[in-house]
């Protein structure tokens, strides 16, 4: 974590707030949305393609998405954080696998290494440093095994089939072994999950 | 395993999972509320689970030219102005009227009367000096009334000058009030940013207190100084207080629960508080609803309690 700013206005809304703004056009709205999720959803594109600087084309590709689409974002269906997650997941997914096999050997260190950004943190962001915190130690508490069918799944987008090909396990396995990583999950962060809904 | 064995609750959790791949093709295609079912309830904790997954990451900081080249992208398309109304058409100007010389006739009392011989000259001279005395009464009075005319004027003008000095002056004390509050809160939110900027700030989220939060949108934040004494509170979401009621913020310290100060709250305003002095031994802090604001013990519900510090460095 770098630095702390005195919160503004806009940083102590809530996203959903944020989000309505976003869909009167209001573009400050983004770039608060923009600073308080794209470290997230820029890493978690990274973690997909293996690559920063196709994660961070993904990460323009899903704020110009919100800034058209904020108007039919559905609260019923999932919280602010959860759409632009999956948003940014499937997309980067599907960059994947239409990628042709490109190798980017010749990308430098720099470009996968670049320096550490300052980003100012608001209120918000503070949760959502301690989300972090606490989404990594229950992820730490799961078995290896289990953790492993869920980000294949996740961050690869392999369904339950191909994780049992790829594992070399038998489907009911894998299967279980997902129902019990998620369960678990479910458990462990519902006071995050209650925080989102 | 197969889908013979698995409850409602596995398939639900494999249906997210399913769903994911789905999901930027059908962005707005929820339930209606009313249709909201159990296992569509169930479905949305498993994708909130699945959303909090990339959370584990560590975040990579976006370059700060990213985020410009977005807005630059996004700011020519916001809601463009009015543009601006096309300019009338000036109207035609009217032809000057026409300046229409009106001949002038001599009267016939302004003709020279012809000179009289004799007596009429010796008449003339005596008349002479009396005529010259009424011009000059004449033009004295014409004077008299003019300068009497602009003293009115002069005097009208110095009343409006002096209620504009008025003005101005009451202007000006105006500005050097806000001026001076302005420098206040300048210094204070100095104070402020020098607080949660500076090294090894601790930081407390306060979240709802309870399993079943009074105020579930409430929130907080509690920065405090290493020297543990300055701090700075910032909370938002609290519901007003009804009359005669106040939220407390307490220190839960070794000697007990001290109070911090009373404070209201306003809807959708962030409400700041901060001091220089915090309780020795301070191992919490919580916010409670009372029914007296003067009261040295917490009494009321629980609305804001710090879950954990972090310490920023």
């Amino acid at each position: 974590m770098n630095s702390i700013s005195a919160p503004s206005t806009l940083d102590s809304l809530n996203d959903a707030a944020l989000l309505r703004l976003v869909a009167d056009r209001q573009s400050e709205a983004l770039g608060a949305l923009y600073i308080r999720y794209a470290p997230t959803l820029l890493a978690l594109g990274k973690r997909i393609l293996g690559s920063l600087s196709d994660a961070e084309e993904i990460l323009q590709e899903v704020f110009l998405h919100v800034w058209n689409n904020a108007v039919r974002y559905d609260a019923g269906r999932s919280s602010v954080s959860t759409w632009l997650i999956l948003i940014t997941r499937s997309r980067a997914i599907d960059r994947l696998r239409t990628r042709k096999v490109v190798e980017r050997t010749h990308e430098t260190a720099v470009q996968e290494n670049p320096a550490e950004h300052a980003s100012p943190e608001g209120v918000e962001t503070v949760f959502i440093h301690e989300r972090r915190e606490r989404v990594r130690n229950e992820l730490e508490k799961l078995p290896p095994e289990q953790r492993q069918v869920l980000e294949l799944a996740f961050y690869e987008g392999l369904s339950q089939s191909e994780i049992a090909t790829k594992a070399d396990l038998p489907l009911g396995t894998v299967k279980t072994r997902t129902l019990l990583a998620m369960k678990k999950l479910r458990g462990a962060l519902r006071d995050e999950i209650r925080q989102l809904l | 395993m197969n889908n013979g064995d698995l409850q409602t609750e596995d398939l639900t959790i494999l249906a997210a999972l399913e769903a994911l791949d789905r999901w930027s093709d059908s962005p707005g295609g929820g339930a209606r509320p009313d249709e909201i079912s159990e296992s569509d309830t169930l479905a949305r904790l498993y994708t909130e689970v699945l959303g909090l997954m990339p959370f584990e990451l560590e975040p990579v900081a976006p370059s700060p030219e990213a985020r410009a080249r977005l807005l630059s992208l996004v700011q020519g398309d916001e809601t463009q102005p009015a543009s601006e109304p096309s300019r009338a058409a000036q109207p035609a100007s009217a032809p000057a009227p026409a300046v229409t010389a009106v001949p002038s006739r001599p009267s016939q009392e302004m003709r020279a009367p012809r000179p009289v011989q004799g007596t009429a000259v010796r008449r003339s001279s005596n008349r002479w000096p009396l005529a010259l005395a009424a011009t000059l009464a004449f033009l004295m009075l014409g004077l008299s009334a003019w300068l009497y005319l602009q003293l009115g004027e002069q005097r009208q003008r110095v009343a409006t000058l002096q209620q504009q000095l008025a003005t101005e002056r009451a202007r000006a004390d105006q500005a050097v009030a806000e001026a001076r509050q302005i420098q206040a809160s300048q210094l204070d939110l100095q104070e402020k940013f020098t607080l949660v900027t500076s090294p090894a700030v601790s930081v407390s989220p306060m979240r709802p207190a309870g399993e079943s939060p009074l105020q579930p949108g409430a929130r907080g934040i509690l920065f405090v100084a290493s020297n543990h004494q300055h701090w700075y509170l910032t909370v938002n979401g609290l519901q007003p207080a009804e009359k005669g009621q106040a939220y407390k913020l307490w220190f839960l310290a070794d000697q007990g629960a001290v109070s911090g100060g009373s404070f209201t709250a306003k809807p959708g305003t962030p409400m700041d508080l901060s001091s220089k002095h915090m309780p020795a031994g301070t191992k919490g802090v919580l916010v409670t609803l009372e029914e007296d604001p003067q009261t040295p013990v917490p009494t009321g519900p629980e609305i804001l309690k710090a879950a954990a510090t972090y310490e920023i460095s």
